[in-house]
């Protein structure tokens, strides 16, 4: 699959450590490892081994970096972004999205106010370390509610010996003028390696972004990240803590909010932005603010028995403002505040070929509007999660490797809210409601012995609880510029979910391809409402919840051929469909189908092998295109006749990208210049919540680097 | 291990405190929409007449935006060949207590343009009140109908202009804080 492209820019390595690259991949690769008995030296192997998932790779994070998360996750099979304009992007894994996708950062789930589209996950694009998609079994450890999958991040482990590790980045796009740089340093603390430390900081500046024959006004961003940690390990104990700060200022197009149903057709009939601006880093209102902390406590014990205990406790605040371009007043419209607290106690043991972990824990969270409130569009609630799970793998040469989860959640959840007039002296009206649920996922990989076939199967179920938005949003969600309208007759929703995947291999040719169902009972989408509202403030598109039992497909693919001299080829496709079931229309906001193919040139990848080494003064270049089919598959009205959506869904669009990489200063400095859309194609994205008011950006060249003060000896 | 045990049972009866934190949340504002525009009045005066003719229009959709349609959204009644003066008082039914915000207009009165929109061979809408910069601003006007009767509509429309209101500025100018269309008859 995709990811497979980025093996071949991997097998040049140049951007990690090479001892750390290695070790870490090597991890990964020997599953073996996942069953050794448990001491502290494994505390850092990856959750979800052995089954199903797809990894972003530091090298291709650094490829892409200075993108927003989801842009980079693109280039994981299956994964598209749900966007508003060009930085605002979400994860949709296999049309899936928001509160079905769970992202985790430092082993602790991000708690935000992830339901809107236009909500990207606050999290640095700069922030080092592999992402992993989990799925089934493995995800089953994050909740139920990850009917998409996990996106998991893991930092890449803290140096015990050798001397202080310094690693800077840089990346500049002309699209919209974006700098932006990252600093890591880490290092042991004393000379027996018991406690290291690593701190990170970087900084994202972008302006207004362009497309073919414009600026888009107002859509600049800034972004300011920082992380540091302090590690103890020393014998059979590990004690690591984490803190994050993460800052976000957003600028939101204006030409979104139109004032009557004509400027609204006009601005969605306009091949320019109605709103033009000039290239420049000012922001103005509507504008979202965002401000996210986030501390974790990890106590590791291996005991002697051969179990490994391990405890965490997370804390996040998010923060979140958002300011209506139509305000007399200079506060936000918009002002929430979310605390997240998390605890789980976790016990693994392997006996032999199987492996147990078991594992408690709770989540408790409160929202809040916050005094600068203009209106309560999410309700303040606070919800509190008690959960426990299993999880069982064996391997066996015969059978391959299996895992088993089973998990049992029950959620308390209550909300509060004082009508508009009412006195703040009357008790406020609560609404309770209580949730409860077992689910199970099973996972299978299997090598057929003496053969090129290899098989991944995982089926299971899941459950989610409609979410605060889902029931109580009402009004004008100004982000969007749209009425969105809660309902508080919606149910949890269900899941039966089953893929079959099968690899086939032999010399120089790789193939991949899964197929997949999720049968959703409730299924909770926002559906386009007719005709648009009219408000004392102009008209806006209206949308409201509705849950509707639906069947999701998808077919995802990829070929790789090795063909000498260092040239690959790649082809890989992503096919997604939704629909209301039974026979019932098509679901909205589905990706439409995509298709990338890559020709890549690396000198050293001339093997098989896409660890090899690097020599120095050698370039990586190639070309990739990517085709994206118009989404003919639309919702309709009842009559079936016309559409729900509000404007038809965009023409097929097909993009270039060029890119040329090497290094310099024996291979301290790695840089890779790109061309994306290089024949500055003007298109739109159907996934893109702006597309009925702005294109895609146009051509953007890319310049980045990186640079390795020191390197370190030994992990 | 015993040790650890006993640290794993502590640590969570300390989490299970978490839900006597921020007792806050069971007590939230009343959802009041400051500045949000729920009411618009129009009073019309024509002191020719003996008693002077006042007339009330109101648009009204106390809930704001989304939720229940406008309750009442009246007709506009005039007189051909009349001079009349037109006040607006712009209300926020949602705070509590209820928000003028005719203050704020005025305060903000360099970023705010009303502009009336209507066919003048029925109608024409001069604006008499100004700014602190001397641009008109709108929220008083005189009307003068014309011979031609009939019905027809009357836009009122407030223009937020963040920057750069000038003389020139009119309805492409800014963005719209309001817009409401109100009949209008024009009978002898």
């Amino acid at each position: 699959m995709l990811h497979l492209i980025g093996a071949i820019l991997l097998s040049s390595r140049p951007w990690l450590p090479q001892d750390m690259d290695s070790t870490l991949i090597g991890q990964r690769l020997d599953s073996s490892k996942s069953l050794q008995l448990p001491t502290v030296e494994i505390i850092n192997q990856v959750p979800g081994q052995g089954s199903e998932y797809n990894r972003l790779s530091a090298a291709k994070a650094f490829e892409h970096s200075g993108q927003p998360l989801a842009r980079q996750m693109e280039t994981i099979p299956g994964v598209t972004v749900l966007s508003s304009g060009a930085q605002l992007a979400k994860p949709v894994v296999n049309g899936l999205h928001s509160q079905r996708i769970l992202i985790l950062q430092d082993g602790v789930r991000l708690e935000s106010q992830a339901w809107g589209s236009d909500h990207a996950p606050e999290i640095d694009p700069f922030q080092e370390g592999e992402w992993t998609l989990l799925q089934a079994a493995a995800s089953l450890r994050h909740g139920p509610e990850a009917l998409g999958g996990v996106l998991d991040q893991q930092s890449t482990p803290l140096l015990k010996h050798g001397h202080l590790d310094a690693h800077w980045s840089s990346v500049w796009m002309s699209n919209n003028g974006l700098i932006g740089m990252h600093l890591r340093l880490q290092g042991p603390l004393d000379r027996r390696g018991h406690l290291q430390w690593r701190w990170q900081g970087s900084n994202r500046l972008g302006g207004n972004y362009s497309v073919p024959g414009a600026f888009v006004a107002n859509t600049g961003n800034r972004e300011q990240s920082t992380t540091a940690e302090l590690q103890y390990n020393h014998n059979k104990l590990l004690i690591n803590n984490y803190l994050r700060v993460y800052s976000l200022r957003q600028g939101l197009y204006p030409g979104a909010h139109a004032e009557n149903s004509d400027d609204l057709q006009n601005a969605i009939a306009s091949s320019l932005p109605m709103w033009k601006g000039d290239f420049g880093y000012n922001l103005e209102r509507p504008m979202q603010k965002v401000l996210h902390w986030q501390y974790s406590l990890r106590i590791q014990r291996a005991h002697r028995g051969g179990g490994l205990s391990n405890l965490r406790y997370g804390y996040q605040d998010n923060q979140r403002q958002e300011y209506d371009i139509r305000s007399f007043l200079p506060l936000p419209e918009m002002a929430l505040e979310l605390g997240t607290q998390t605890a789980s106690y976790t016990y693994t043991k392997t006996i032999g070929n199987f492996r147990l972990e078991n594992a408690v824990g709770l989540m408790f969270q409160q929202n809040l509007n916050q005094p600068a409130n203009a209106r309560q569009f999410i309700r303040n609630y606070q919800s509190l999660n008690r959960w426990a799970y299993t999880l069982l793998s064996w391997e066996t040469s015969n059978l391959g490797k299996h895992e088993w989860a089973l998990r049992y959640d029950q959620i308390g959840f209550t909300s509060f809210y004082r009508p508009p007039g009412t006195n703040p002296e009357d008790p406020a009206s609560p609404d309770k409601r209580s949730f409860q649920r077992l689910s199970t996922a099973w996972t299978w990989n299997y090598q057929i012995p003496r053969s090129e076939w290899r098989i991944r199967v995982n089926a299971g179920t899941g459950w989610r609880p409609p979410s605060a938005n889902e029931l109580y949003a009402n009004g004008l969600h100004q982000g969007m510029a749209a009425l969105e309208r809660g309902n508080l007759t919606l149910k949890p929703e269900h899941t039966w979910t089953g893929n079959i995947g099968l690899g086939w291999k032999r010399g120089p040719i790789d193939l991949e391809s899964q197929i997949g169902l999720r049968n959703i009972q409730d299924y909770i989408f926002l559906e386009p409402q007719q005709p648009s509202a009219v408000t004392i403030n102009g008209v806006y598109p209206q949308f409201a919840y509705v849950g509707r039992d639906a069947v999701l497909t998808h077919w995802n693919s990829s070929a790789s051929a090795q063909m000498g001299k260092g040239w690959k080829l790649n082809l890989a496709w992503a096919l997604i469909r939704g629909r209301e079931n039974p026979q019932g229309t098509w679901l909205v906001w589905m990706p439409a189908d995509r298709w990338l193919l890559g020709l890549h040139r690396n000198p050293t990848s001339n093997t098989n092998d896409a660890l090899g080494s690097q020599t120095k003064s050698q370039f990586n270049y190639g070309i990739e295109i990517q085709h994206v089919s118009r989404q003919s598959r639309i919702p309709l009205s009842e009559d079936r006749q016309t559409s729900l959506d509000y404007a038809p869904a965009p023409a097929a669009y097909t993009l270039l990208r060029i890119y040329l990489g090497g290094q310099l200063m024996r291979q301290h400095l790695q840089w890779i210049i790109s061309l994306d859309n290089a024949l500055n194609t003007r298109y739109r994205d159907y996934m893109n919540r702006l597309r009925y008011f702005a294109d895609e950006p146009g051509r953007n060249l890319s310049l980045r680097l990186q640079y390795h003060l020191h390197r370190h000896k030994t992990i | 291990m015993r040790c650890f045990t006993s640290f794993i049972l502590g640590f969570f009866g300390v989490i299970f405190l978490f839900p006597s934190c921020r007792k806050n949340v069971d007590n939230p504002p009343p959802d009041a929409q400051h500045g949000a525009i729920t009411t618009l009045t129009l009073v019309i005066t024509d002191s020719s007449t003996l008693p002077a003719y006042q007339d009330t229009i109101v648009f009204d959709d106390p809930d704001g935006a989304g939720g229940q349609q406008p309750i009442r959204w009246d007709t506009v009644r005039l007189q051909p060949e009349r001079f009349y003066k037109a006040q607006v008082y712009l209300t926020n039914k949602l705070a509590n207590p209820i928000q003028n915000l005719n203050p704020i207009v005025i305060a903000q009165g360099t970023q705010h343009l009303f502009v009336y929109r209507s066919d003048t061979s029925m109608l024409k809408v001069r604006i008499t009140d100004q700014d602190n910069l001397n641009l008109p601003l709108g929220l008083q006007t005189s009307w003068e109908t014309q011979k031609r009767i009939g019905w027809t509509n009357l836009e009122i429309n407030l223009r937020h202009i963040a920057f750069g209101k000038n003389n020139n500025s009119g309805i492409s100018t800014g963005h719209s804080d309001l817009q409401v269309l109100f009949p209008l008859s024009i009978q002898p």
